[in-house]
């Protein structure tokens, strides 16, 4: 197997690292990782083949050792998707915990709403972003090394946080105090966040996946960080508005703390009298059940904010093109809602 | 700014084809029209591509296409009566990953007080994700006429 050392033993098939010959067991003999193994796998460089990689076996790579603990994977609708490219890891020398992203050249059409945007998986993508975002604590960590064998691996620190949505929906309190005492601080936080996006955008560069579940807040800064950027879409018409619309998608569940839909509404006190305030130009333009304007919910929501809320909606005539169009709306309503009277989330 | 120079943004597509037949309805036998047809060549984003050979393969095909754009157009101009000798011609490298902004920026360049666009006829969802190229270049249009042919 190319670039695979046999598993436990010094066989043929060992690899040699730093001058000698080094099976997985020697490296844990070595480095006393805090995990402990059932079973040892195979020290492998070449990380191609990325489907045989998992528990057990140690990637080399630059120098550095990462004991495989298992596959990635995305909790979306209650079901349990496995990213067999992505691999939760310790790195042996130092003991802490990173995430390697492996190369895996996906295409598949990207749906929202009734629409099907073609996407793309780009590690080089993802790699130049961790080079432009060194240092910057909104975006998630790392940095890129190419394999045995040239893939471009990505290395990345786990970001020590909870996803934002999360956080927002274990808040337990009415919407008025939600929206009057937390959302002011919440808001604050992610127009910093919306200013990454813009960042990314003055520099040629799409985020690409922006969801609520890739953004995190850190739990010792309390700062929101994007995480995973290596989607990436085919358009030149619009080239920021995947990204705009996602920001939209957070900003409407932050200010709604949830998604409202007729549907959720009518299992409310009240909700069917919202209801028949709600018209057709209220929802929102992708997502035809979701109600992008809020105020006709909770009327206590300022002007403005409800206004950018419906540059989303079906009534729209125009569509905010880039980050920093929808900045230069967010920034005052922040000021209408005044300081922030405790820490967001 | 002269109203008859025309610029005619065209990109091979039916829409582009029946802005060209409406642009040559208009200007065919008139005195003093020019029109410049602008094909903007939008290279692929190498991120989607796994090697560059299938980049530059894309990238190749895109320019060939768009020499093809223009020859089409020209020929329909030509078959409304439009005098040869009054349509120009020429390709411009997409500039930001902004189509609209570069048909602006040629329309400025070449003098033209007339953009004529076709129009894809989007739904509102295609229009806020996707972009249309049409509408951008409505909003950005200071001292000069936009032809939007649906």
């Amino acid at each position: 197997m190319r670039g695979r050392s046999a598993p436990a033993g010094s066989g043929p098939g060992a690899q040699a690292v730093e001058g000698r010959v080094t099976t997985v067991r020697e490296l844990i003999e070595r480095y006393q990782p805090k995990t402990s193994l059932q079973s040892y796998g195979a020290v492998v460089s070449d990380t191609t083949e990325f489907m045989n990689i998992g528990y057990g076996d140690v990637i080399a790579l630059g120098g550095r050792h990462y004991l495989v603990l298992r596959d990635e994977a995305e909790r979306r609708f209650g079901m349990e998707d496995p990213k067999f490219w992505v691999k939760r890891c310790t790195e042996l020398e130092s003991g802490e915990k990173r995430i390697l992203k492996l190369v895996f050249h996906e295409r598949f059409n990207m749906k929202i709403g009734d629409l099907e945007v073609p996407c793309y998986r780009s590690p080089e993508k993802e790699a130049r972003i961790l080079d432009l975002t060194r240092g910057d604590p909104r975006f998630m960590q790392g940095f890129s090394l190419p394999d045995s064998v040239g893939n471009n691996v990505r290395v990345i620190e786990v970001v020590f946080g909870k996803r934002l949505d999360l956080a927002v929906d274990a808040i337990e309190c009415d919407h008025r105090t939600y929206f009057a005492e937390h959302f002011p601080g919440i808001l604050a936080e992610f127009i910093d966040a919306c200013e990454a996006i813009a960042f990314l955008h003055g520099h040629g560069e799409r985020h690409g996946d922006i969801r609520r579940d890739h953004l995190y807040r850190h739990y010792d800064t309390g700062r929101y960080v994007w995480i995973d950027f290596d989607y990436t879409f085919d358009g030149t018409a619009n080239p920021y508005g995947v990204d705009v619309f996602g920001l939209g998608n957070i900003l409407l569940f932050l200010a709604g703390k949830g998604v409202h839909t007729a549907q959720s509404l009518a299992e409310t006190p009240g909700g069917r009298e919202i209801i028949s305030r709600v018209a057709p130009e209220d929802y929102s333009v992708m997502y035809r059940y979701r109600i992008m304007n809020l105020e006709k919910i909770f009327p206590y929501i300022p002007k403005d904010l409800g206004r950018v809320l419906r540059h989303y909606a079906v009534g729209s005539e125009v569509y905010y093109e880039s980050a920093r169009e929808l900045l230069d709306d967010l920034r005052p309503c922040l000021d209408r809602l005044g300081a922030p009277k405790r820490e967001g989330v | 700014m002269n109203e008859k120079r025309i610029l005619l943004a065209v990109d091979g597509s039916d829409n582009s084809h029946r802005a060209a037949g409406y642009v040559g309805e208009a200007a065919a036998g008139g005195i003093g029209f020019h029109i410049e047809l602008a094909a903007v060549l939008v290279a692929p984003d190498a991120d989607i591509y796994p090697d560059k050979a299938a980049f530059q393969a894309e990238r190749d095909k895109r320019a060939g296409d768009a020499a093809q754009a223009l020859h089409m157009a020209r020929e329909t101009l030509i078959s409304k009566g439009v005098d040869a000798g009054a349509i120009g011609m020429r390709t411009m490298s997409c500039l930001d990953m902004d189509v609209a902004g570069t048909i602006l920026a040629v329309r400025q360049e070449a003098g033209c007080g007339t953009v004529a666009v076709g129009r894809r006829g989007l739904s509102k969802a295609e229009e806020f994700l996707l972009g249309s190229i049409s509408s951008r270049v409505v909003r950005h249009a200071k001292d000069f006429t936009v032809w939007v042919v649906g």
